[in-house]
């Protein structure tokens, strides 16, 4: 007889709250049913036991993700922007945070005040390679430990330092040490900060989300969706090749890769030699300027910039757009319009997730230094949303291409084949795969066959 | 001091992408006891910076082997002036200049942009170097402390 399971997936969201009942028989995932509600502001586990309560299945394992009061707030603080301040950006977008600041360099007086005025969740405080750099570590160490702040810092910097930094938070109580994310410039070391965040996120942030009811009934923990939708791409990633997720909502568009080998060797018969810290295999960004409501403006413009818009749409374009991002419920939806902005969306967050080949003009010869990751190999898009619920919006992929600019040649496949989550399932399949170690890719495949 | 007490960048600076010499480059110091941080080829002068402030380096080595030496490493001491590596120990080797130069005249060149020690080819063997820089460095730690 082979094993059954059954799966409750909910997700809290900032407007919906969206559950799922799964069942697993063997190797079969089937989806039983479906069901909604608004998200209370004032108390967002409502509607979870609400649906809890409505759903068939009250024996099935319950997995619990939620995006809503903003998600989980950080600050990334390292040194050099394109060392430990990029490694440290990575571990809150991988993570599944919302990355509200990055400092770099020395911290001063005026980013104080700015990091207590933002309130994050957790603070990351990263800066030099092990044996690296001690004189910005120390004096970013002193400056934080004057902070006035509930943030919780986690110390992911040089090891030479832990003990030194520790000292300036001795009082505090509120600091916590990992293993330095860059611990030398050729190896990211993210995964125990990783761990670290969710564990904080579970034992320590739950509450002040208003997440505590919820979990305390359902008897389970909660997880900030990104990271849930992070896992979801490793478990796909084996099946599906080399792939992408993107995910438009009404202030932000995110947009999540997994790529074998993000790093080429040669393109075209040139030579190619990386430059910066190495990329993973799976990667995370998110433009916080770029929606299909509050931050439509930005798309809007960068539309019209990019001749993609014909003169005599461009100025409803625009009026539209400023409509929109002032009142996300109103009534006069454009469809023709939502296109246009869901487009530049998605071919921008995709152009800016990907890296490029830089080649010096005066060695026209000689061979390309890549920056970023390559997703040339990209052959599926997965593409998710509330704007491609309604099953109206579909997007030509000619329009969704990379642009390239100046000497820089955008490392974007030409060719992938896009996939539309219609019913919005992603978020509540991605619950399935939460804190699975071992990879089930025959599950993954199957959340496929839900897409159109 | 000892070698193993001792950080450096290695790299070929611009667009050259020779990179044979700065394998053998990295070899020779690493059997020295060295702490090498090599960043290959085609390195630009900021990346140079960046390696040596993330891993708090004493100096950066910069290699240069197809002749566009001076252009690529216009301002670079500058640069380091500017970035907060002011005293950092900066060497240039290899085939500095194209075509047929005086080296001691392309020496002073280099000497005069803000680089430590030259080594203009056909002066670029592998010689002393670990211990010119030994010397090199211990000299500015000695300078600093009596500033500081």
């Amino acid at each position: 007889m082979s094993h059954r399971s059954r799966h409750l997936c909910v997700d809290i969201g900032s407007t919906m709250t969206k559950a799922a009942l799964w069942e697993i028989e063997g190797n079969r995932l089937t989806l039983d049913q479906t069901a909604e509600l608004p998200t209370w502001q004032e108390d967002i586990s409502h509607s979870c036991i609400e649906l809890y309560h409505s759903m068939k299945g009250k024996d099935a394992s319950i997995h619990l993700s939620s995006s809503a009061h903003g998600g989980l707030k950080m600050v990334s603080i390292g040194i050099v922007p394109s060392f430990t301040e990029q490694a440290s950006r990575q571990v809150v977008l991988s993570s599944g945070g919302k990355l509200i600041d990055s400092f770099s360099y020395r911290l001063t007086e005026s980013d104080l005040k700015r990091i207590e005025a933002k309130n994050p969740d957790i603070i990351l405080f990263a800066g030099g390679t092990d044996g690296g750099n001690t004189e910005y570590v120390r004096h970013n160490a002193e400056i934080l430990a004057r902070a006035h702040t509930e943030a919780i810092i986690i110390y992911a910097g040089n090891r030479d330092m832990i003990e030194e930094v520790r000292t300036h938070f001795s009082e505090k109580g509120s600091l916590l040490v990992c293993q330095n994310i860059l611990p030398n410039l050729d190896r990211l070391q993210l995964d125990e900060a990783r761990l670290l965040i969710r564990k904080v996120f579970l034992e320590r942030i739950i509450e002040g989300k208003g997440l505590t009811r919820a979990c305390e009934l359902l008897g389970v923990p909660a997880v900030p969706t990104p990271a849930s939708m992070y896992d979801l791409l490793r478990h796909l990633a084996p099946v599906a090749g080399d792939m992408g997720i993107i995910d438009i909502g009404g202030a932000t568009t995110d947009c999540y890769s997994s790529v074998a080998e993000p790093i080429l060797s040669d393109y075209r018969q040139t030579p190619v030699w990386y430059h910066g810290i190495p990329e993973p295999c799976l990667a995370r960004s998110v433009e916080g300027d770029l929606g299909l409501r509050y931050s439509s403006v930005t798309a809007a413009e960068q539309a019209i910039g990019s001749n993609r818009v014909s003169p005599e749409l461009r100025d409803g374009l625009l009026r539209y757009s400023r409509t929109v991002s002032k009142d996300a419920h109103t009534r006069d939806m454009d469809l023709s319009y939502d296109r246009i902005i869901t487009e530049t969306c998605c071919s921008c967050a995709l152009t800016r997730h990907a890296g490029f080949l830089k080649r010096d003009l005066r060695e026209p010869q000689g061979a390309y230094r890549q920056y970023g990751r390559s997703l040339l190999g990209l052959g599926l898009l997965i593409l998710t949303g509330g704007v491609f619920q309604n099953g109206e919006i579909s997007l030509d992929t000619a329009h969704l291409e990379g642009s390239s600019a100046d000497e820089r040649i955008t490392l974007l496949s030409k060719t992938y084949e896009p996939l539309y989550d219609r019913q919005r399932l992603l978020p509540l399949a991605a619950g399935l795969f939460q804190g699975q170690d071992e990879l089930m890719p025959g599950i993954a495949d199957q959340v496929m066959q839900y897409l159109v | 001091m000892r070698p193993e007490e001792v950080t450096v960048i290695l790299g070929v600076i611009g667009s050259d992408c020779h990179a044979v010499g700065n394998a053998i480059l990295e070899r020779f110091f690493r059997q020295k006891g060295f702490v090498i941080v090599n960043l290959g080829v085609m390195v630009s002068q900021d990346e140079f910076i960046d390696a040596a402030i993330e891993t708090q380096a004493d100096a950066i080595l910069v290699s240069s082997l197809y002749g566009h030496a001076e252009i690529d490493c216009e301002g670079f001491r500058d640069r380091c002036i500017e970035r907060g590596l002011e005293d950092i120990v900066l060497y240039i080797g290899g085939n500095l200049v194209i075509g047929k130069n005086d080296v001691h005249e392309v020496k002073e060149r280099f000497l005069k942009m803000g680089f430590d020690r030259v080594f203009a080819a056909p002066d670029n063997q592998l010689t002393d170097q670990d211990e010119l820089l030994v010397g090199d460095i211990q000299d500015r730690r000695t300078k600093r402390a009596k500033v500081g």
